[in-house]
């Protein structure tokens, strides 16, 4: 930072003294706090009469309020240059005294391409030089070591490696100049590659590779990007580069320099360099084996395999297995995610190529094929194994031109005989990663808060939340998140259309993530709940229910509750009894159970059941809430009302309509005043009303309440069973409330 | 968590002006700052711009994750990465002037938007000296430049980090922002 050895801040600014400045300071922040309509009052009052002060005061206030471009926008955004490398001024004209740079060709992760003369020999070469950034944390020796391993290579369908070298820092790596294209350029434009060019070309790199490995040389990068089309050849470049720079960064200093705490990072020093700091050089996100992605120094020649796979899979899909993600969501589904079979994507691959890749992706090294001289036997056998021994034959011809394997490729299609329809969420495995400690803990709080529900729900939000900015791969999380979110109307002032986008990102992101969850669905179903899309809901529960896990019971709850509200409530009892099977001791659970056989009129069930919930969690919202109307409905409205005051929320509309339906109607409509004197007008206090209305008996008013709530889009169609509930016993046949059922998509009458 | 993990209170030190247990961290946000940086920009072929909020947010997840640091929690990070993110570009304004220029420097201010990389450097190196000036009058005003505009970090997150109200910090902004404005026309 600044030494300021010749400058000594004065502390002023500019012509304002930093003693003046001081002075006015105070003056300056009475005005900018004052409301906008005092301002000019307040600033007369700060300058006491002193014109001149005045003017001065309101300078500096306009100054303050005025944009300054350079500082409205982040650092890193307006001073973005300054991040960027300056690569070309830090390369010679004439790199190792024999290669003179003429222009640049093309720009990866982790080199620049310049077009040179080599003029030793008097050829065109391709010089790469390593990214500077790059090149100074790596150990130069142990790197040009790597590349001399890599240099020996000969192989026709490798790129050979003729030079490398250390120009004053300039790390470089000389190759014969490729015309290109490459299988990305091929893949970006022209005709989309046939069947039996995708597989010529699938050879070729299985040859190189077959080779590379048997010499040692593993390529850690295997990519379209590094197979290039030479003379109808594929040939694979960049062999030993990644692996180069990854060896040699493990050993690299610069994060060790000094301090002791800098150890911090030694223990993931490697997988941190090789799989981030990086990035996009040693192995593309994009093609990146499990374990290569998770750091794994065991890493070996299958990783190669493993990016041969999503290559093969790119060819013939026209996309990696994985893509449209975001990289750290490539990276997890690379881990954990079985890809959508190729044959499900296209009619034209070959079924063997396709069982081919599949193992390929095999996300343990040891149940892919070992090595590529199998997985060259394997296309070999693509062809061998087919009915048509013309094309064998036509095969074995000598292969000049892309034209000749174009044909074979044509026949090739034949050989598509069954196809893998299994739907992708049934293929997708469960992602199995190490979530970071401190977010599962989070996690779990929240899901204890989305238990509770009540006042715990708002927590729970923000558990999930932080849950997954500490983590943002974890599914779970999300899917919390979600689920809590979208029951946070019920419980707080928050309407649904305020939920309702954040419910659906959460969710859709979880899914995303893991396809086999269920809470994302659960709370997609709430959503269309809020909108009166019943059909919709019923099929995102029902899907919940499928996916659940055995201990998950928010599917049966809402599930049932959906029925309840449809008026079904023998399908609702069947869902929660399902549900008390699932978790014996849940409150929220014997809570609805206990509601239910209240609709039902089985009152000793109720009872018992309301009992059973007090019991297991006398905290319990639900369980309160629903103990108190069944209190009510067994004439015991002291044992209501003595429930009623243990909900945390006053305003609560059931509670509410409990003190007025058992005659305590002052506390009733002065807490409903209360409510309603707040601005802007809480959400669900229309609703609150109807409750209280319908507790003291005038349901005129209750009618309107009711009216008003349905026009704010407030939830009374889900709070309660409008069908079944006994609340609305007084007004159910009337022509007002079935015209509300109707405005709300629900039948006239319960089934 | 490892037991040797150094525990700063970062904030407590942000707070207090102290920054030697701070500097010990530094090291790290700054390597991981300049990395991310330098791929992102990469990735879009060394031009556009980054959004400053994702960079360190990446850079906290990974630290977080990786570095087994234990972080307080994310304000106690944010706070530390703003700073690093101030050294990290003063230290490439300072290479950069370094290694360009001999003399003719084009006055640069804060007005002004399209600025090539020389003018960048040159701006930002103005820019730390009048924010060190403006630390020897206004410390916190100071910091919440830091905060604001090196972090990315909104006023709330502002707030939080430095213990004041929203209010406050939208306050000190709007001041600091015309202070230094000040300061780098003269």
């Amino acid at each position: 930072m600044s030494d300021g050895e010749l400058r000594q801040p004065s502390g002023d600014f500019g012509s304002l003294l930093a003693d003046r400045w001081q002075q006015l300071s105070p003056l300056v922040d009475a005005v900018l706090d004052a409301q906008p309509g005092q301002r000019s009052s307040v600033l007369l009052e700060v300058s006491a009469g002193d014109p001149a002060l005045r003017a001065e005061v309101e300078r500096l206030v306009d100054e303050c309020e005025r944009g300054v471009p350079m500082l409205d926008r982040p650092a890193a955004e307006g001073f973005s240059q300054l991040l960027v490398e300056d690569v070309d001024a830090a390369i010679p004209d004439i790199l190792g005294g024999r290669y003179r740079i003429e222009r640049e060709v093309g720009r990866g992760g982790m080199a620049r391409v310049y077009l040179a003369r080599d003029l030793k020999h008097s050829r065109s070469v391709a010089v790469k030089v390593i990214r500077p950034d790059l090149a100074r944390s790596l150990g130069r020796d142990r790197f040009l070591r790597e590349i001399e391993i890599a240099a020996r290579l000969r192989h026709p369908n490798i790129v050979p490696v003729y030079d490398s070298g250390d120009a004053d820092g300039v790390l470089y790596f000389v190759m014969p100049f490729e015309e290109g294209p490459s299988i990305r350029e091929r893949l970006r434009v022209g005709a989309p590659m046939s069947p039996g060019e995708c597989v010529s070309v699938l050879r070729d790199v299985a040859r190189a590779l077959a080779y590379a490995h048997e010499h040692g040389v593993v390529h850690r990068d295997v990519k379209p990007d590094n197979v290039m089309l030479s003379s109808g050849a594929a040939v694979v470049t960049d062999f030993g580069i990644a692996k180069a720079i990854a060896a040699a960064s493990a050993g690299d200093e610069t994060l060790r320099m000094g301090s002791d705490s800098i150890s911090i990072v030694r223990t993931q020093a490697d997988s941190l360099r090789t799989i981030t700091q990086v990035g996009v050089g040693i192995g593309t996100p994009a093609y990146m084996a499990p374990e290569q992605a998770a750091g794994d120094p065991s890493t070996d020649h299958r990783a190669d395999i493993y990016s041969f796979g999503c290559l093969a899979y790119e060819l013939f899909a026209g996309h990696p297995p994985f893509h449209d993600l975001a990289m750290a969501e490539v990276v997890a589904a690379h881990i954990g995610t079985a890809p959508v079979p190729l044959s499900n994507l296209s009619d034209a691959v070959p079924e063997s190529v396709s069982r081919l890749v599949a193992q390929c992706l095999e996300k343990k090294p040891a149940a892919r094929p070992q090595s590529a001289q199998e997985l060259l036997t394997e296309l070999d056998a693509a062809q061998t194994t087919g009915p048509n021994a013309a094309i064998r034959r036509r095969r074995r011809l000598p292969r000049t031109v892309l034209g000749t394997s174009v044909i074979v490729g044509l026949a090739l299609i034949g050989y598509v005989v069954t196809r893998d329809r299994t739907p992708f969420s049934a293929m997708a495995a469960r992602p199995v990663r190490a979530v970071n400690p401190e977010a599962r803990r989070l996690y779990d709080l929240g899901q204890r808060g989305l238990t509770l529900r009540g006042q715990k729900l708002q927590a729970a939000v923000e558990q999930f939340r932080s849950a997954t900015q500490l983590d943002t791969l974890y599914a779970d999380a999300f899917g919390g998140l979600s689920l809590a979110l979208a029951l946070s109307p019920y419980f707080e002032n928050i309407s649904t259309r305020q939920v309702a986008g954040p419910v659906r990102s959460a969710a859709e992101r979880a899914l995303r993530l893991d396809s086999t969850l269920a809470p994302p669905h659960v709370a997609l179903g709430l959503v269309h709940q809020y909108a009166y899309h019943w059909d919709s809901a019923a099929t995102e529960f029902e899907t919940a229910v499928r996916l659940r896990k055995a201990d998950d019971i928010e599917p049966l709850v809402q599930y049932g509750r959906y029925m309840l509200h449809e008026g079904r409530a023998a399908g609702a009892l069947k869902q929660f009894l399902a549900a008390r099977d699932a978790e014996p001791a849940s409150a929220l659970v014997s809570s609805w159970l206990a509601f239910t056989y209240m609709l039902q009129g089985q009152m000793d069930s109720a009872g018992a059941e309301s009992e059973r919930a007090l019991q297991n969690d006398s905290t319990n919202y639900t369980a309160l809430q629903h103990g108190a109307s069944i209190r009510v409905e067994r004439g015991d409205f002291p044992g209501a009302r003595a429930l009623v005051n243990r909900l945390t929320s006053p305003y609560d509309r059931a509670g509410l309509w409990v003190l007025a339906v058992t005659g305590d109607t002052a506390t009733a409509l002065g807490r409903l005043r209360q409510l309603e004197s707040e601005r802007p007008t809480p959400w669900l206090a229309a609703t609150t009303r109807a409750y209280v209305m319908m507790g003291v008996g005038d349901t005129t008013e209750a009618m309107a309440a009711l009216e008003r709530a349905t026009d704010a889009n407030e939830i009374w169609h889900v709070s309660g069973s409008p069908l079944l509930d006994h609340i609305f016993d007084p007004v159910r046949s009337s022509a007002r409330f079935q015209a509300l059922l109707r405005r709300v998509n629900l039948p006239a009458s319960a089934p | 968590m490892e037991e040797d993990t150094p525990d700063v209170d970062v904030l407590r030190e942000l707070r207090s002006g102290r920054r030697d247990s701070l500097d010990r961290l530094m090291p790290v946000v700054y390597e991981q700052l300049r990395v991310i940086a330098s791929r992102q920009l990469t990735l879009r072929k060394g031009g556009g711009t980054l959004s400053t909020t994702g960079l360190i947010h990446e850079a906290y997840l990974k630290l977080v994750d990786q570095s087994r640091v234990a972080w307080r929690d994310r304000s106690h990070f944010f706070a530390l990465a703003s700073v690093a993110m101030r050294h990290v570009l003063v230290d490439r304004a300072r290479a950069r002037l370094a290694q360009k220029r001999e003399g003719g420097l084009r006055r640069v201010t804060l007005d002004d938007e399209q600025l090539d990389a020389d003018d960048q450097a040159e701006l930002m190196v103005d820019l730390n000296d009048a924010i060190d000036k403006l630390a020897a009058t206004e410390p916190r005003l100071a910091r919440v430049v830091e905060c604001r505009f090196f972090g990315g970090l909104t006023e709330e997150e502002t707030a939080e980090v430095l213990e004041v109200t929203a209010r406050t910090v939208q306050r000190d902004w709007a001041k600091a922002r015309m202070l230094l404005r000040r300061a780098i026309s003269a």
